[in-house]
C-alpha cells in the first residue's frame, strides 16, 4: 500500500513507467532535486516526513516505504 | 574596461583563524556553533580546535602542508578545519557525498598531502593508497590530555588556508589552492560590505566540497557569530527551513537552485512567507540566477532579506563581485548583474590581439580577468594548459598577476559587471562547476562505450541538464549498468541525465562531430 503510493510518486517525478521497486534512484535517472519533490511528496500525500539522508541511503521503493511502515509502528 | 573594487588596507596579521581566536577571547561565552542539540561557545570550539592542532603538530603537521578533511556537517568538521588551520597547515574539503574512487583521484593529485581527517561515517570512503587517515571521533579521550591554549605558529597571510578541487577537462580534478590573505580579504569585505557582525548567524547548506561552503563556515566565525549547521550529509530543505525559524538565522551562502527550494517551502508554509523572510542578507552565486523563479517571494511585503547576486571562481577565492538585487521586474529577462569587485580586486574585460591579451572598450564583451588580492595561489598539479590561466599583465603602472576565468562578461551603463557564457567547455549543473571534457572521460571510460559526446542542454526547471550522446561498443546500450558504472566514479551532478544512442555521430561540412544537430535531436 505504502510502497505503491511511493511508486506512483517516483513514476511521476522520474516520468518512467516501468521499474521495480528495487530499482535504484540513481541507477534510475534521479538526482537531488527530482528528490526533494519526491520528499515533499510523501509529505504531502503519506503524512510522513521523511530524511533527505533516509531517502538517499535507502535509494529503493522498497526500502523507503519499509523505513516508513517502521516508523508508523513505532508511532 | 576595468572595474576597480574599493582599495582597502588589511592588517599586517591576515591569518583568518587568529580572528576566531581573538573572539574567543573576547567573547567565550557566546554561541560559536550548533548542530542539532548540540551546541559550543567559542571558548569551547577554539579550545576543542587547540587540542587537535597540537596533536596535528606533533604529527609533523604545520605550515607547507595540506590535510584532507572528509566528514559530514559535525562540530568534529569545524574542529578539523580550525585545528588544521591552527597548526599552520591547509585543509582540503573532500566531499563525503562523492564516489571513493572520485576522492581518490583527488587525494591522488593533492600535493603536501600529510593525513585526512575521517569519521567512523565516512572512513570507507577514503582509500589508504595515497593518504594516511586519522579518525577523529575515535582520537576524542587522547586530545583531553594536550593543552588547550592557542598554538603559537608563524602562519603569514602568503600561506595556504584551503584546497579545494574543480572538474578538469581531462577527467582529473584540479586542486586550486587559496592563501589565507585573499580569504581574509573576502571575509573582511563581506563584513565591511554589508555589516555582518555577532549577529549575522548562519546555516550552513551547501555541500562541503565547494568553495562557497568554506565561505558559508568561515563568515559567522569571522564576526563573531552562531555557525548552525544542516546535521545532513545531503541538503534537506525541510530541516534547512526549519532551523532557519527556529535559530532566526540571518545569513546564507547557497546556490540559486538552493534558494528557490528555500523560497518555495516558505510561500507552502505561508502565502505571507515564512521565516526565509526574516533572513537579513542571502548571498547567491555559483550559477545563474533565474529572477522569475524568486520574484513572488522576493516581492513579498514585508520581506526584509536582500539578495545579493555573485560572481567568482575558485582561483581567486570564491567571490570577485557581488550586486544587491533589487528590482527585480527589470532582470525577469537577461542576466541579472554580478556588480563591482571585491575590495582590493580589479575586473578587467579582455581579448586575445596580436598583440597578446588587451582590455576590449567599454561596454564591450571580452573575457573576464581578475587581479588583486584575490588572486589564489594557483593549481598544485596543473597541466601547462591549465597553468597558463594565471598570467601577468602591464597594467601601465607596473605588472599584476592576473587569473583568466574563461567566463565571458560586459560592463553595463551603471558600471556593474554582466556574465554571458563561457569561452571554452565549462558548464554549471545544480551549482557544481564542471568541464564537459572531464564527463565525457568518465563515459568513454565505460568498456560498454565506443565514443560518447556530452552536451549541457536545457533542462526543464531552467537550470542546465547532461545529456550523454553514445555510440556502444555493442548495441543496444545498457543506459542502466552505464549510469551505475558513472556513480561509482563521479559525483551525481557529473552523471548525465540522459544518454542518446547512436550508431555514428552527425559530422558538419569540416569532419568534425556537429554539436548543433546532435543537441537538436535531443528532446
Amino acid at each position: 500500500m505504502i510502497a505503491e503510493t511511493i511508486h506512483g510518486i517516483w513514476s511521476r517525478e522520474l516520468k518512467l513507467e516501468s521499474f521495480s521497486n528495487d530499482d535504484d534512484f540513481f541507477e534510475l535517472g534521479g538526482h537531488s532535486l527530482i528528490m526533494t519533490r519526491i520528499q515533499q511528496a510523501i509529505a504531502a500525500e503519506l503524512g510522513t516526513e521523511v530524511p533527505m539522508d533516509e531517502l538517499f541511503r535507502k535509494s529503493t521503493v522498497a526500502g523507503i516505504a519499509a523505513h516508513i511502515e517502521a516508523l508508523q509502528q513505532v508511532a | 574596461m576595468t572595474l576597480k573594487g574599493l582599495r582597502t588596507p588589511l592588517p599586517d596579521d591576515t591569518a583568518v583563524h587568529r580572528v576566531v581566536e581573538a573572539h574567543a577571547r573576547r567573547t567565550p561565552l557566546a554561541t560559536a556553533l550548533t548542530c542539532g542539540d548540540e551546541e559550543l561557545t567559542y571558548a569551547e570550539l577554539n579550545a576543542r580546535a587547540n587540542r587537535f592542532a597540537h596533536h596535528l603538530r606533533g604529527l609533523g603537521v604545520g605550515r607547507g602542508t595540506v590535510v584532507g578533511v572528509c566528514l559530514d556537517r559535525t562540530p568534529e568538521l569545524m574542529t578539523a578545519v580550525l585545528g588544521i588551520l591552527k597548526s599552520g597547515a591547509a585543509y582540503s574539503p573532500l566531499d563525503p557525498t562523492y564516489p571513493r574512487e572520485r576522492l581518490d583521484l583527488m587525494l591522488a593529485n593533492l600535493g603536501r598531502l600529510e593525513l585526512t581527517v575521517v569519521s567512523p561515517a565516512t572512513q570507507d570512503l577514503i582509500g589508504h593508497d595515497h593518504t594516511k587517515v586519522l579518525d577523529i571521533e575515535a582520537l576524542a579521550p587522547r586530545l583531553d590530555a594536550l593543552p588547550a591554549e592557542d598554538p603559537q605558529t608563524d602562519v603569514t597571510g602568503d600561506d595556504l588556508c584551503y584546497v579545494v578541487f574543480t572538474s578538469g577537462s581531462t577527467g582529473t580534478p584540479k586542486a586550486v589552492a587559496v592563501r589565507h590573505e585573499g580569504w581574509y580579504n573576502l571575509l573582511n569585505w563581506l563584513a565591511l560590505e554589508y555589516g555582518l557582525d555577532e549577529r549575522s548567524s548562519g546555516l550552513s547548506v551547501s555541500s562541503f566540497g565547494f568553495d562557497i561552503s568554506q565561505r558559508g563556515l568561515m563568515a559567522p566565525l569571522f564576526t563573531g557569530a552562531p555557525l548552525h549547521l544542516l546535521p545532513s550529509r545531503s541538503f534537506d530543505v525541510a530541516m534547512a527551513h526549519r532551523i532557519i525559524g527556529r535559530r532566526r538565522v540571518r545569513t546564507l551562502h547557497c546556490a540559486p537552485s538552493t534558494l528557490y527550494l528555500l523560497a518555495e517551502r516558505d510561500l507552502a508554509e505561508s502565502p505571507r512567507g515564512g521565516p526565509l523572510t526574516g533572513v537579513d542578507h542571502v548571498f547567491i552565486g555559483g550559477e545563474p540566477l533565474s529572477v522569475p523563479r524568486i520574484e513572488e517571494w522576493a516581492a513579498l511585503e514585508g520581506n526584509t532579506c536582500t539578495l545579493l547576486h555573485q560572481y567568482g571562481v575558485a582561483e581567486c577565492t570564491d567571490v570577485a563581485s557581488s550586486y544587491a538585487l533589487h528590482d527585480y521586474p527589470r532582470h525577469r529577462t537577461g542576466s541579472a548583474p554580478v556588480g563591482r569587485p571585491v575590495y582590493n580586486t580589479e575586473i578587467r574585460l579582455m581579448d586575445e590581439t596580436d598583440d597578446g591579451l588587451a582590455e576590449v572598450p567599454d561596454g564591450e564583451t571580452g573575457e573576464i580577468c581578475i587581479s588583486g588580492t584575490s588572486v589564489g595561489e594557483g593549481y598544485l598539479n596543473a597541466s601547462p594548459e591549465d597553468a597558463e590561466r594565471f598570467t601577468t599583465f602591464d597594467t601601465g603602472d607596473g605588472q599584476v598577476r592576473l587569473y583568466r576565468t574563461g567566463d565571458r562578461g560586459y560592463a553595463d551603463a551603471d558600471g556593474n559587471l554582466v556574465v554571458v557564457g563561457r569561452v571554452d567547455a565549462q558548464v554549471k549543473i545544480r551549482g557544481m562547476r564542471m568541464d564537459l571534457g572531464d564527463v565525457e572521460h568518465g563515459v568513454r571510460a565505460s568498456a560498454a562505450v565506443e565514443d560518447a559526446v556530452v552536451l549541457a542542454l536545457p533542462g526543464g526547471d531552467g537550470g542546465a541538464r547532461l545529456v550523454a550522446f553514445v555510440v556502444p561498443a555493442a548495441a543496444p546500450l545498457d543506459t542502466r549498468a552505464l549510469r551505475a558504472g558513472l556513480l561509482a566514479v563521479l559525483p551525481r551532478n557529473m552523471v548525465p541525465e540522459q544518454f542518446v544512442e547512436l550508431s555514428a555521430f552527425p559530422l558538419n561540412p569540416n569532419g568534425k562531430i556537429d554539436r548543433k544537430a546532435l543537441a537538436a535531436s535531443a528532446v
